[in-house]
């Protein structure tokens, strides 16, 4: 993960009517060569963020600063950071070799280097032979290869991307993935990236930054926030989760036992803060729930409502710890014989799975 | 053919009758001054009494409607090239504004198509005398550029509305200077729209009569000014050939915006 801090957010707020912060005293900060994520559902101020350290956005209140340097009075156009524009914003009436060149012509470097230069990003998207093609020309998986080329020729101190895959196919948002996480690696890059898909954001990241409302909710690396999410909010965002209320009876600060409704008794982890007495939410993943083998200990009986068989995995509704909404996810492999609605199936719950967090 | 087409029929012919008549309403009496021009009569009369060039002779020959084809070329070019920077600043400044102020500036911009020009031309002319330049050339240009700004501001505004503002945001990233990336990414892209407007602008301003007689200096008569008071001196074929060139010129920038306007669809069709 991380070096020194390349960027860091102090205190920033944003608001364009003065009364409602769209981004709210946020701190963070980016190490360098970190693979930063700004994750959130749209309105969360994530995109807001990242305009404002783009240079696009004007902070209300706060400093941020690249390198050690405030970039309060730097125009987008000094600071140079790197962007890849969810529409990719090439230059439609420029060719592909001069979209490259642009940033280099601007920096006044010589014909002869700039044409090394162009070739060699073209050679590292694999695009050799497309220079002298108008954007309209390209698919959009082209197009985005040729906007991350273009951000990163003239090696800039940082990288932002906006949802820069959002606009394409699944399939190709896969591959282009697995290309942006190598040019991340081999290049050594800090890069800041937006979206609102959680398994870009898990794939991607050395860390993740999760907002909600102008805030962060929570900051950590992907396992952190999956595993160990600290809201209910964070539980429910990144992945299927199941969400039910409780009582803590007892908690030593990391181990705690908690009360369902049903009166069901849970071991689990608990999140900073939680003490005896709390009301509580504790947090439990579909795919944490395990069929027993007869005569092992099981944490609970439930009853399949409804059972969806996918390939990899068995997807299962029941009733359980008084709710009749519980998910429960089974790889294929350990499917149990009996599978089917009405049928009863023992479980049990490993109590690192189970999460238990400040009811929100 | 079911019997449900044959009144979507009739309604069809309908229609393209009353079109028809409309042409004709608008273009018959343009296309019955052009072969006026060309009579060897010494009246506006049909039938003619035979073809002749002579009307175009005395036209070339005349200081008075020379020095007037001359003036209105320089007035029309002036207000052109003052109506498209001015216009085009306006257009972009609206566009980017955030501010519901920018609703009243366009408005305020675009009244002098709103207000009529008697009333533009009275209130410049006082304006203009109080301050010591009415009846000038520029007083002129001053007038017809307040009256073709609309035109370009509502071109170049039409424009915008298709161009992506984040290619100049990503100028800006890759290190251009606002004015850079306006030379660079913006204009080339919104280029179609200023032509247009520039051409509107000039033509307004070629063919403007009532301005021109108030604010226009005695010694520089614009062509529509000089045809207006050749209209009441001496009606002979010369004011005929005087309209048909302001017609064809007018018709050929007419032509030119329609074949930019298309290739800037083109264009944008291609644009990811």
């Amino acid at each position: 993960m991380s070096g020194a801090a390349a960027v860091s957010f102090a205190r920033v707020s944003k608001t364009y009517d003065g009364r409602i912060a769209v981004v709210d005293d946020l701190d963070l900060t980016v190490g360098e060569g970190e693979f930063l994520s700004l994750l959130g559902p749209s309105g969360s101020g994530k995109t807001t963020t990242l305009m404002m350290l783009a240079g696009f956005e004007t902070p209300t209140a706060g400093e941020i600063t690249l390198a050690g340097r405030s970039l309060a009075h730097v125009p987008a156009h000094r600071r140079d950071i790197g962007m890849v524009f969810q529409d990719y914003a090439l230059f439609p009436h420029m060719s592909v070799a001069d979209n490259l060149a642009y940033p280099l012509r601007l920096r006044g470097m010589a014909r002869e280097e700039i044409r090394t230069r162009v070739d060699k990003a073209l050679a590292m998207i694999n695009m050799s032979g497309f220079g002298q093609r108008l954007p309209a020309a390209l698919s959009g998986g082209q197009r985005q290869r040729v906007a991350v080329a273009r951000a990163l020729i003239f090696a800039p101190r940082l990288v932002l991307m906006d949802e820069p895959l959002g606009a394409l196919d699944r399939q190709l948002r896969e591959q282009l993935q697995i290309e942006i996480k190598q040019l991340h690696r081999e290049l050594g890059l800090t890069i800041v990236y937006v979206t609102h898909d959680q398994a870009e954001a898990l794939t991607l990241s050395d860390r993740i930054a999760l907002f909600h409302q102008g805030r962060i909710e929570q900051l950590g690396t992907p396992r952190d926030l999956y595993e160990r999410p600290d809201t209910p909010f964070v539980a429910n965002f990144l992945g299927d989760n199941n969400l039910i209320r409780c009582t803590v009876i007892r908690s030593d600060g990391q181990d705690c036992q908690l009360r369902l409704p049903s009166g069901d008794l849970l071991a689990g982890r608990a999140a900073a803060g939680l003490t005896s007495g709390d009301k509580a939410v504790v947090a439990i993943r579909p795919e944490a729930i395990r069929p027993c083998a007869n005569g092992q200990a099981a944490t609970a009986e439930a009853e399949i409502i409804e059972a969806v068989y996918t390939g990899d995995q068995l997807r299962m509704r029941c009733r359980a710890f008084g709710i009749d909404n519980l998910q429960i996810k089974i790889s294929s492999a350990d499917m149990p014989a009996q599978a089917a609605a009405g049928t009863r199936l023992r479980f049990s719950i490993a109590p690192e799975a189970v999460r238990a967090m400040a009811d929100s | 053919m079911s019997t449900a087409a044959l009144p979507q029929r009739a309604g069809a012919a309908f229609l393209n009758t009353i079109l028809l008549g409309m042409l004709c309403f608008l273009l018959l009496p343009i296309l019955f001054v052009i072969p006026l021009s060309l009579s060897a009569g010494e009246f506006f009369i049909y039938p003619m009494p035979g073809l002749s060039l002579r009307w175009y002779e005395e036209f070339f020959s005349n200081r008075a409607w020379i020095s007037s084809l001359w003036s209105s070329i320089v007035v029309a070019t002036s207000t052109m090239v003052l109506a498209t920077i001015l216009g085009t600043l306006a257009a972009i400044g609206l566009w980017q504004s955030r501010s519901r102020l920018g609703m009243v500036i366009l408005v305020v911009l675009v009244s002098p198509l709103i207000i009529p020009v008697v009333v533009v031309a009275i209130a410049l002319f006082f304006f203009y005398a109080r301050l010591g330049f009415a009846n000038s050339m520029w007083s002129l240009v001053m007038g017809h550029t307040a009256i073709a700004l609309p035109l370009v501001v509502l071109t170049v505004a039409a424009t915008l509305q298709t161009y992506n503002p984040n290619l100049t945001r990503a100028a800006a990233s890759l290190g251009a200077s606002p004015v850079r990336a306006f030379f660079d990414v913006m204009l080339p892209l919104i280029a179609p729209g200023v032509a247009t407007g520039a051409l509107l602008a000039f033509a307004m301003s070629f063919d403007e009569c009532v301005l021109s007689l108030f604010l226009g200096s005695p010694e520089q008569r614009t062509l529509p000014r000089q045809l207006f008071s050749g209209l009441r001196e001496s009606i002979t074929p010369v004011v005929a050939v005087a309209a048909t060139l302001i017609i064809v010129l007018a018709g050929a920038l007419l032509l030119a915006s329609l074949l930019l306007k298309a290739r800037a669809e083109k264009l944008r069709g291609e644009s990811p």
